[in-house]
């Protein structure tokens, strides 16, 4: 064992020490901070307008209407974040088309790709009311592109329609719906008159601008969620497919 | 530190250890795609601190609110959705940032050949 080992050891030992030492004054584990249980409280009480936000899964709820603007820089650091890789991966090398994989092999592709949509979707739209949400709704569409990529070869990306500027394009759309939702009562109170702010929900007593909280049926609930998860899917989803699209084409430029 | 104290913070401890070890690999290793690991799993430890903090013990739920529950059980039996939603946010990012740093790394291999820092250090005269 020599000296640089010893004390790479000594490093890592006294850096937790330090770390153990602050964690100290960490709350105790088990218990959910007051905050938490405001969240928890408010997220769907009906008796209680003036703080709810219409979904009953109080994580939907804390990501667009408690902490909206978070989520919404958030996004918007992703957007950044992601296009920055794709301007380092991008390179002028189109698509190649299929080397003519077989009907049923493309048909199969086809099929998958549908279901894992579909999931992805079905996650976004209903995340108010069970567990999902528009990031993971995005996570899921991205793996419908990544497992035609992995499994079946990116010729078949062209048989999906799927080329960068059209993810590109989708992604941007992902954004307007997200920023025009949340303009959309600051410039309704401009017209009306009246009190609103950015990103706001539900109507309160001092603000009475107000997404509907059930679109029709009481399981589509929370007002301005649902399309403002759909544009987080729509924004997360093109993001990923096209740095993992980019990132392989790369690769195939190297080969050559 | 008395016995207690540590079985009850074990979660926090391991959590903490995870945290040193990948600061020291971030700063002491010399490989590029080894300090971007590194970096990868110190975000994950992060994250896997906000979800020991956010966790309820006893019979916890997730902090979705079913009908068959009323408001004051679902106030005492969920976890905190503060928690997931750092973590939740915070994965899809990190993931966006490990992808332009592995862009930035496949950029430094194909200009000077290694991910090595020492050897690109050389290379640099």
């Amino acid at each position: 064992m020599n000296i640089r080992t010893v004390a790479e050891i000594l490093f890592i030992a006294s850096l937790f020490l330090i770390l153990v030492y602050a964690m100290i004054g960490y709350p105790d584990i088990g218990f959910v901070r007051p905050l938490g249980e405001f969240y928890l409280y408010n997220s769907f009480n009906e008796s209680n307008s003036t703080w709810w936000s219409a979904a009953p899964n109080a994580l939907t709820g804390l990501l667009w209407d408690y902490r909206g603007y978070d989520t919404l820089y958030e996004t918007m650091v992703f957007y950044i974040g992601a296009t920055a890789a794709v301007i380092f991966f991008e390179r002028a090398v189109p698509l190649r088309q299929s080397k003519g994989m077989s009907m049923i092999v493309r048909a199969s592709a086809k099929l998958m790709f549908i279901f894992i949509t579909t999931t992805a979707i079905v996650i976004t739209i209903f995340s108010v009311k069970t567990s999902g949400g528009g990031f993971q709704g995005g996570s899921i569409l991205a793996i419908a592109y990544i497992v035609i990529l992995v499994a079946l070869s990116k010729g078949f990306l062209p048989y999906l329609k799927i080329n960068i500027e059209r993810a590109h394009l989708i992604r941007i759309l992902g954004l307007v719906i997200i920023i025009g939702l949340a303009l959309t009562p600051v410039v309704f109170s401009l017209i009306m008159g009246i009190n609103a702010y950015a990103l706001q929900n539900q109507p309160k007593q001092w603000s009475p601008f107000g997404f509907p909280p059930f679109l029709g049926l009481r399981s589509l609930s929370g007002g301005n969620i649902i399309p403002l998860s759909i544009g987080e899917m729509l924004q997360v989803g093109m993001g990923f497919t096209l740095m993992f699209v980019l990132l392989t084409l790369k690769e195939d430029g190297e080969e050559k | 530190m008395e016995l207690q104290f540590v079985i009850m913070h074990l979660p926090y401890i391991l959590v903490m250890l995870m945290v040193a070890i990948c600061i020291y690999g971030a700063i002491f290793k010399s490989n590029i795609f080894k300090k971007i690991l590194a970096l990868y799993l110190f975000t994950d430890a992060v994250n896997l601190l906000y979800i020991i903090q956010g966790f309820r013990l006893g019979e916890a739920i997730p902090p979705t609110l079913l009908p068959e529950l009323g408001l004051s059980e679902f106030v005492s039996r969920s976890v905190d959705p503060l928690a997931q939603y750092f973590v939740v946010t915070a994965v899809v990012i990190g993931l966006a940032e490990m992808s332009t740093l592995i862009a930035l790394a496949i950029y430094t291999y194909r200009h000077y050949g290694t991910l090595e820092t020492k050897k690109i250090k050389e290379l640099r005269g």
